[in-house]
C-alpha cells in the first residue's frame, strides 16, 4: 500500500488523471480507482489484477498498440513501477472488493451466472466445533466463532442479565421491560442463565407486542400505507386490514411459506379464508397516481411497483432494474421481468376510466366482501324485511296526496340504495378481470407503445427458467362460491402458480432472504448487508454457511420464525456485549465495523420504539390493538403545508386513542408525523429493507420541546409520585428503574438533585406556585431530561 | 468528587456546559453533529464503482450533510427557487405572442389534454408588451418591477414536461419523476454538497400563506435518501422551525440548564461505552439545537433591516384591492427571509407562491386576468427587490435565482371562457444570477406560444444545468438503491443548457 501511495497513485495523477478522470473520460475510461481500471473503457478492461502482459494500461504505455501518455512515453522506470503494481495485483487502498463490472448485454445466462453465491442450492453445512466450552451453546455460536477465530478476533464477554432482558425486550416487542421484570430476571439468571433466558423469550414471544415489532419491520419491506399519495392523496379504504393481518400472522407464527402464499395468491389457495383475502392487500399499498397522464402508461408503472415489491421482498432481487432493459450486473434478463410481469397481467386496476381527468377507485375492483353463509343468510333476512317495507310504502304511495308522495319517494329511495350495496365487512383485496388474460409483451425500453416479443409467465431464467404449471382457479370452498355468487371473478391461477414457486424448499433465494432479515433486526446488520438485493450490487454474505445452515433450519422447522428467533436469541454471539473492549486493538482495527460479530452492536431504538418506550414508562401506553388506525395531533403549523390543511387526517381523537403504539399511526403518504419522520421512519413510497439512523438537531428539538413530550413528561412525573411517594431519593430511584431498568448511581444522584433544585428555585422565583407545585414542576423538567438521555434510546 | 464534574458557574447554581476543556464551538466542531446530522461509517465515494455495494451495505451515512467538493468549479453556491405552484402563463409574462394576440377569438385545432387535439378558441393575452433595458426583453405590464430587471435575467421559454396533472406534474418540477418517492433538487445538493451551516437545515422551504401546493411535503420528501436530506419548513407564523422552543413555561436559563444537566449525565453514560461516535454526536446534536433557538429567529427576524430594503421588497406595501390577493409584503418577507438564509449558507431555498386550490395559486382555470391581477402583484415587488438587494451585497454573483412552476398554460380558451388549462407542452422558466447570463432569452414556442419548437428542453435538462451550475455533474450525481444508481435528471439523456450559462 505505501508503495502505491509514494509511487502508483502519483504517477497516475500527474499523467492519466487529466484525460482519465473525473473531469475527461477519454476513451470512455477512467483511470482513478481499480474498479474503474478493471471495468475500462471502449477498448476493454485497462489491467487484468497479476497479468501485465495482458494489461492494456501496460500495453499503452510500452507504445505497443496505444501510445499513452500521449504527449510523452513514461520513462522504464515509471513503466516499471506500474508494471509491478498490476503484477501484485494492483491492489488499491479502500478497496478490497472485487469490481462490479456490468455484464455484457444479450448474453446467454452462463453456468458461473448460475453458480453465484445466491441462486446456488441451500446446502446445510455441519455445525462447526467450537474449543470454547463457553461458547458451544448454540449451533449458530460455531458459524461465527470459527470465523473469529480465523480471523484472529476475540469475541466479547457475555452481556448482564440486565442488558439481555432489555436488548430482548426492545428487539422482540419494541417495549422497555417493567423494573420487576428487570428483577425477576436477574434473579432467575443467577440460578439458570440458559432455562431463564428461554423462559424469557417464550414469554415475548407469546406477547400480543411482538406481532406490532416484528409486523412493523414487514410493513416497511412491503411499503405499507393507508393512502394513494398526490394530489388527492386518497385513503385506502380498509389497508389497515392488511396491516392487522401481518401483525397476527407474526403473533401466530404462520409459517412463511404460507405467508407468502396468502400475501400474493390468498384468493387462489384451495382454502381461501378472511385472512388470506385481506393479504392480498399486498397488492394495493403503494402509491397510486390517480389523475395519471398517460393512462396506459400507468398501469405498467402500477405493475412495477407490483414486480418490484414482489422480488425484493420475497427474493431479494432488484429485477425493477431489468424493465427497460437486461440488468446490467445481475443475469436478470429483461425477458424475466415481462415474464413475471405477465403474473400479475390480469390482477384489476385500481383505477376505472370514469371521467375525462381523474381516474376514480373502481371499489367492486378491488375490494372483497369478507362473507359466510352466516352473512348472507343475515342479509336475505334484511333484504327480504327491506323489500317488505318497500312494497308497503309503495302501497301507501298509491292513495297519498302531492305532499304525501314526495316524503314516501325519499323513503323508497333510501330502501332502494340500501338493497343494492349490502353492508359487508369488506377487504381492500387483489381481484382478476375474468378468464380472459391479456397477452403480455416485451416493452422495447420500457416504453408501453413499443411493443416487443411476446412472453408467457415463466419464473426467473438463472434459477431454471421452468414454465410455469398454471390452471385457471374457478370454483372450489364455499367462500369462494358465495364470492362467485357476489359477482366475484374467477382467476388465472397465474399468481397462485408464482407463489407456491416463491414458497418452496427449492427456490434458493426465499428462505435465505427471510433469515437474513431476521438477522438483520437482531444485529442491525444482516449476514447479507444489503437484505433487498441479494444480487451482484448487493453484499456477499459474512457467513454463508451459517445463512444456508438458517435457511435449512427455516424450512425444516415448517418455516417457523419464531424457531429462527429462538436460535439467535439464545446464542452467545447475541448474548455478547456491546461495550467495545478499547484495549483489544486487534479487533478494532481489523474489523472496526464488526461485521464479524465479535460483540454485539450499540443500537438507537427506531422511532416507533421510542415513542412507544416512552408511552409505556409514562405509564399511558394503550394496548389496543387494530383498526383504522391512530391520528397523533398535528400542530397547524405542521398542517399548513396541506393544499387543503388538515384534510385527511382527525384531529379530535382522545388523549386515549392516541396513547396506541406506533405502527397503529395512520401512515399518510403526503403527512408524516414530525417525531416518526425525524426519528428516520422511511418515507412508504418504496420497499424498504432497513433503516437509516441519522442524528440531527431537529431530533433534539422534538424530544425536547414538542406538545407529545409536554404530555409524556407530565404523565411520567404523576406517576412516579403516584408510585414513589414524596420521599426524593424513592421518587429518583423510581424514575431511572422505570427508564432504564436500574438505580442511579452516586454521581448520578448528586446530579439529579442539583439540577432539581435549582429548578425549583427558578420556578419558585417565576410563578406564584405553592412548594408542591414548584416541586412538580422541577421533577417534570427531569423527567424530561430522562427520556433525552441517551442511555434511553441506545440500548446495550 | 463531584463538584468536579460541575463548572465553577454550576457549583454556584448558575447553569453552564460541562465540556470544561475547551470552548463549546469546539467541542461541537469536533464532533459536527449539526442540524444535517451525523452517523457511522463513511461511505460517499461518489466516483468509484464500488460506492453502490458500500452505500447499500451500510444504513447509516456519517456526516450526511459535511460539506463536500464539487466535481468542478462552481458558477452558483446556493440555489433560491421561486416555485409558482398552479402553473404560471407564459404567454402572459415574458413569452410575448403578438400574433396570439392578433389572432383572438379565431379558432383553432389544437393539442390540449393528454395528446387530444380539439378545435378551441384562442385566448390573446390582455396584457400589454414592451421591451426592456439594454437587452430589450419583452415583458408584461403585470410585473413592471421584474421587467427593469430582465437584464439580469434569463429566460428559457422552451421547456417541456411529462405530465398535465399537478399532482405528478409538481414531484416531477421538484423531483424529476413523475412516481412519487424520489429525492427532490434540494436533497440531491444536500447530498452532492453538504451543507455549510451547522446551526440552520441545508435545505429549507415555505409555503403560501393560503396554503401548501399539492401534495404538500412531497414536494420536499428526500425519498430513498436519510431523512437528513429533506426540505425543513421554515413557517411564517408561530415557531419558524417545528417545535423550536419549550411551551412548558421554563426560561432560557433553565433549559441551559437541562441541556448542560443532560450532557452531565449523558457523559457518564458515554463514559462506560468508549468508540461509540454516534453517543458523542448525539450529546452535541443538544447543544446544537439549544443554538437553533437563537439562529433560527435571528434568520427570521427582519428587525435589523431598513426601512429601505423592507420598501424594495414590497413588505411595506398594501394588498391591492383584488379579492383573494394577500399584496406583496408574505412573499416579500419571504424573498428577504431567502436572502438571509443563503447569506448565511443554506445551500437551497425553496418559495412556493400560491397554495391551496383554484385561484388561491396560479392556476387560472377560470380567468388568466382575475388571477394575475391576485398572484403578479403578490411576487412583482419582491423577486425584484431579492433580485436588486443580492446585487447590492455582492451575492447575485453566487446565488442563482430560478423562477417558474410546474407547468404553463395554454394559448386557447379553456371551456369557451376566460381562462387557461395546464399545458406541459410548451413553457417558461426564468434564472437569474448564479453564472447565468442576464438579459438573454434561449428558445422557443410555437407563435400562439403553446409548444417548444426551438431549443426544446425537457425539464431534466433544467435540473442538469441547475447541478450543473452548482458545481456537480448530473451523471455523476448518483445514489444507489434498489440495485440502480439514481440521478436527479432520470435514466433518459440530459443535456446542460450550456447556452444559458455566462
Amino acid at each position: 500500500m505505501q508503495f502505491f501511495e509514494a509511487k502508483v497513485r502519483p504517477l497516475l495523477a500527474e499523467h492519466c488523471f487529466q484525460c482519465h478522470g473525473t473531469k475527461k473520460q477519454n476513451g470512455g475510461l477512467r483511470l482513478d480507482s481499480r474498479a474503474a481500471m478493471l471495468a475500462g473503457g471502449e477498448a476493454g478492461p485497462a489491467i487484468i489484477p497479476h497479468d501485465p502482459a495482458e494489461s492494456l494500461l501496460i500495453e499503452a504505455i510500452h507504445y505497443e498498440s496505444l501510445e499513452m501518455p500521449p504527449d510523452q512515453k513514461l520513462s522504464s522506470g515509471q513503466i516499471q513501477i506500474l508494471t509491478e503494481w498490476v503484477q501484485s495485483g494492483a491492489p488499491w487502498p479502500g478497496s478490497s472488493e472485487v469490481a462490479l463490472v456490468p455484464r455484457q448485454h444479450g448474453l446467454e445466462i452462463t453456468d458461473e451466472d448460475r453458480n453465484f453465491w445466491a441462486f446456488r442450492p441451500i446446502a446445510r453445512h455441519p455445525v462447526p466445533n467450537v474449543p470454547d466450552v463457553t461458547w458451544d451453546d448454540q449451533a449458530i455460536d460455531g458459524f461465527i466463532y470459527r470465523r473469529l477465530l480465523s480471523e484472529g478476533l476475540n469475541p466479547s464477554p457475555q452481556a448482564t442479565p440486565r442488558e439481555l432482558i432489555r436488548r430482548t425486550y426492545f428487539n422482540l416487542l419494541g417495549l422497555p421491560p417493567t423494573p420487576d421484570e428487570v428483577t425477576h430476571f436477574e434473579e432467575a439468571f443467577v440460578r439458570n442463565p440458559l432455562s431463564s433466558l428461554g423462559a424469557l423469550i417464550e414469554t415475548l414471544l407469546a406477547s400480543q407486542h411482538y406481532g406490532e415489532r416484528w409486523g412493523r419491520h414487514w410493513l416497511d419491506v412491503v411499503r405499507f400505507a393507508q393512502t394513494d399519495g398526490y394530489e388527492r392523496d386518497g385513503e385506502k379504504e380498509f389497508s389497515w386490514r392488511y396491516r392487522d393481518y401481518v401483525i397476527q400472522a407474526f403473533n401466530a407464527d404462520k409459517p412463511y411459506d404460507q405467508f407468502i402464499l396468502e400475501q400474493l395468491a390468498g384468493d387462489e389457495l384451495p382454502e381461501v379464508t378472511f385472512d388470506s383475502i385481506i393479504a392480498t392487500g399486498f397488492y394495493r399499498i403503494g402509491v397510486w397516481d390517480d389523475e395519471p397522464d398517460v393512462k396506459a402508461a400507468a398501469i405498467y408503472d402500477n405493475l412495477d411497483d407490483i414486480i418490484r415489491t414482489t422480488s425484493e421482498a420475497f427474493l431479494g432481487l432488484t429485477i425493477g432494474c431489468a424493465r427497460c432493459h437486461d440488468h446490467k450486473f445481475d443475469p436478470l434478463p429483461q425477458a424475466d421481468y415481462y415474464r413475471l410481469q405477465a403474473f400479475f397481467r390480469n390482477i384489476t386496476p385500481v383505477g376505472t376510466d370514469q371521467s375525462e381527468t381523474h381516474w376514480k377507485t373502481n371499489p367492486a375492483a378491488i375490494y372483497t366482501p369478507l362473507i359466510d353463509q352466516q352473512v348472507i343468510t343475515q342479509w336475505e333476512v334484511t333484504q327480504g324485511e327491506l323489500q317488505s317495507q318497500l312494497a308497503q310504502l309503495q302501497a301507501r304511495q298509491e292513495n297519498a296526496d302531492e305532499e304525501a308522495k314526495k316524503q314516501l319517494d325519499e323513503q323508497i329511495t333510501e330502501i332502494e340504495t340500501k338493497l343494492k350495496s349490502p353492508s359487508y365487512p369488506q377487504a381492500l383485496s387483489v381481484r382478476e378481470k375474468g378468464p380472459h388474460v391479456e397477452d403480455t409483451f416485451i416493452l422495447v425500453r420500457g416504453n408501453h407503445l413499443t411493443k416487443g416479443k411476446q412472453v408467457e409467465p415463466q419464473f426467473l431464467s438463472v434459477l431454471g427458467s421452468e414454465k410455469a404449471n398454471i390452471q385457471p382457479i374457478s370454483s372450489g370452498g364455499d367462500y369462494r362460491d358465495l364470492l362467485r355468487n357476489q359477482g366475484v371473478q374467477p382467476t388465472s391461477g397465474r399468481r397462485l402458480a408464482l407463489a407456491q414457486w416463491i414458497a418452496s424448499p427449492d427456490n434458493p433465494m426465499t428462505a435465505r432472504v427471510l433469515v437474513n432479515r431476521i438477522w438483520h433486526f437482531h444485529f442491525g446488520h444482516g449476514i447479507v448487508a444489503t437484505p433487498s438485493d441479494f444480487g451482484r450490487t448487493g453484499q456477499p454474505p459474512s457467513h454463508p454457511e451459517l445463512l444456508d445452515w438458517l435457511a435449512s433450519e427455516l424450512i425444516d422447522h415448517d418455516w417457523s420464525i419464531k424457531h429462527i428467533h429462538r436460535l439467535i436469541l439464545q446464542s452467545n454471539t447475541y448474548r455478547q456485549s456491546s461495550q467495545q473492549n478499547l484495549d483489544d486493538h486487534h479487533s478494532q482495527t481489523k474489523d472496526p465495523g464488526n461485521t464479524l460479530l465479535w460483540r454485539q452492536h450499540l443500537r438507537r431504538l427506531d422511532a416507533e420504539s421510542i415513542r412507544d418506550a416512552i408511552l409505556s414508562v409514562s405509564g399511558k401506553l394503550n394496548p389496543e390493538m387494530g383498526g383504522r388506525g391512530i391520528f397523533p395531533k398535528l400542530s397547524t403549523g405542521v398542517l399548513a403545508s396541506q393544499s387543503r390543511p388538515g384534510n385527511g387526517w382527525l384531529q379530535d381523537q382522545s388523549e386515549i386513542q392516541r396513547a396506541r403504539r406506533s405502527v397503529y399511526i395512520f401512515s399518510k403518504r403526503t403527512l408524516g408525523v414530525p417525531l416518526m419522520e425525524s426519528l428516520d421512519a422511511p418515507t412508504p413510497d418504496k420497499p424498504e429493507p432497513s433503516r437509516q439512523t441519522t442524528t440531527i438537531a431537529p431530533q433534539a428539538l422534538i424530544l425536547l420541546n414538542s406538545e407529545f413530550m409536554d404530555w409524556q413528561t407530565e404523565a411520567f412525573a404523576k406517576r412516579i409520585a403516584a408510585e414513589a411517594g414524596g420521599d426524593f431519593s424513592n421518587r429518583l430511584s423510581r424514575a431511572y428503574r422505570l427508564a432504564f431498568g436500574r438505580y442511579p448511581t452516586e454521581q448520578e444522584t448528586a446530579i439529579s438533585s442539583e439540577f432539581i433544585k435549582r429548578q425549583e428555585s427558578q420556578w419558585a422565583s417565576l410563578e406564584s406556585l405553592n412548594k408542591d407545585e414548584v416541586g412538580d414542576r422541577a421533577f417534570i423538567e427531569f423527567c424530561r431530561i430522562l427520556f433525552n438521555m441517551n442511555e434511553f434510546i441506545y440500548i446495550d | 468528587m463531584l463538584e468536579k464534574l460541575l463548572s465553577p458557574l454550576a457549583r454556584q447554581g448558575t447553569p453552564n456546559h460541562p465540556h470544561c476543556a475547551g470552548s463549546r464551538r469546539e467541542f461541537l466542531w469536533q464532533l459536527g453533529a449539526g442540524f444535517g446530522g451525523l452517523a457511522l461509517t463513511d461511505i460517499l465515494d461518489r466516483d468509484g464503482y464500488f460506492s453502490p455495494r458500500a452505500e447499500a451495505a451500510t444504513n447509516v451515512t456519517e456526516h450526511p450533510l459535511m460539506t463536500r467538493a464539487p466535481d468542478f468549479s462552481p458558477k452558483a453556491k446556493r440555489v433560491i427557487f421561486l416555485f409558482m405552484y398552479g402553473g404560471p402563463s407564459q404567454m402572459d409574462s415574458w413569452d410575448y405572442k403578438p400574433e396570439l394576440q392578433e389572432h383572438h377569438g379565431k379558432t383553432v385545432e389544437i393539442q390540449t389534454r393528454r395528446r387530444k387535439k380539439k378545435t378551441q378558441t384562442i385566448l390573446g393575452s390582455q396584457r400589454h408588451f414592451e421591451r426592456y433595458g439594454e437587452s430589450g426583453l419583452w415583458g408584461a405590464d403585470c410585473f413592471p418591477h421584474i421587467n427593469q430587471q430582465l437584464d439580469e435575467i434569463c429566460l428559457v421559454k422552451s421547456l417541456y414536461a411529462d405530465t398535465f396533472a399537478h399532482g405528478s406534474a409538481m414531484i416531477q418540477m421538484n423531483s424529476g419523476r413523475i412516481i412519487q418517492g424520489h429525492p427532490t433538487i434540494g436533497s440531491w445538493l444536500g447530498y452532492g454538497l453538504g451543507s455549510e451551516n451547522e446551526n440552520l437545515p441545508g435545505y429549507v422551504v415555505m409555503v403560501d400563506p393560503r396554503g401548501g401546493p399539492i401534495a404538500g411535503a412531497a414536494n420536499w420528501s428526500s425519498g430513498f435518501m436519510p431523512a437528513a436530506y429533506q426540505g425543513t419548513h421554515l413557517r411564517n407564523k408561530g415557531e419558524p422551525i417545528l417545535d423550536l422552543k419549550p411551551k412548558s413555561g421554563i426560561t432560557r436559563s433553565m433549559q441551559r440548564d437541562l441541556v448542560d444537566t443532560l450532557a452531565m449525565l449523558n457523559e457518564q453514560h458515554r463514559k462506560t461505552r468508549p468508540g461509540y461516535s454516534e453517543l458523542p454526536a448525539r450529546i452535541a446534536s443538544y447543544e446544537l439545537a439549544f443554538q437553533l433557538q437563537m439562529s433560527a429567529p435571528e434568520v427570521m427576524d427582519l428587525a435589523t433591516e431598513t426601512q429601505a430594503t423592507l420598501n424594495m421588497y414590497g413588505i411595506l406595501d398594501p394588498a391591492p384591492e383584488e379579492t383573494g390577493c394577500v399584496g406583496p409584503e408574505p412573499f416579500g418577507r419571504q424573498c428577504l427571509i431567502a436572502r438571509r438564509l443563503v447569506e448565511r449558507g443554506v445551500r437551497y431555498v425553496q418559495i412556493y407562491s400560491g397554495g391551496g386550490h383554484g385561484d388561491q395559486n396560479w392556476d387560472a382555470h377560470g380567468d388568466i386576468e382575475k388571477n394575475l391581477r391576485i398572484h403578479a402583484p403578490e411576487i412583482d415587488k419582491p423577486i425584484a427587490g431579492l433580485i436588486k438587494d443580492l446585487k447590492q451585497r455582492g451575492l447575485l454573483e453566487e446565488t442563482l435565482i430560478v423562477w417558474g412552476g410546474e407547468f404553463g398554460r395554454q394559448s386557447v380558451a379553456q371551456n369557451g371562457g376566460k381562462g387557461r388549462d395546464h399545458n406541459p407542452l410548451g413553457f417558461l422558466y426564468w434564472m437569474a444570477g448564479g453564472g447565468v447570463k442576464g438579459g438573454h432569452s434561449h428558445g422557443e414556442t410555437d407563435p400562439l406560444g403553446h409548444e417548444a419548437t426551438v431549443n426544446r428542453h425537457h425539464i431534466r435538462d433544467l435540473h442538469a444545468t441547475i447541478l450543473h451550475l452548482m458545481g456537480l455533474d448530473h451523471e455523476k450525481l448518483t445514489y444507489f438503491y434498489g440495485g440502480l444508481k439514481h440521478k436527479l435528471t432520470g435514466v433518459r439523456e440530459a443535456r446542460v443548457i450550456h447556452d444559458l450559462i455566462a
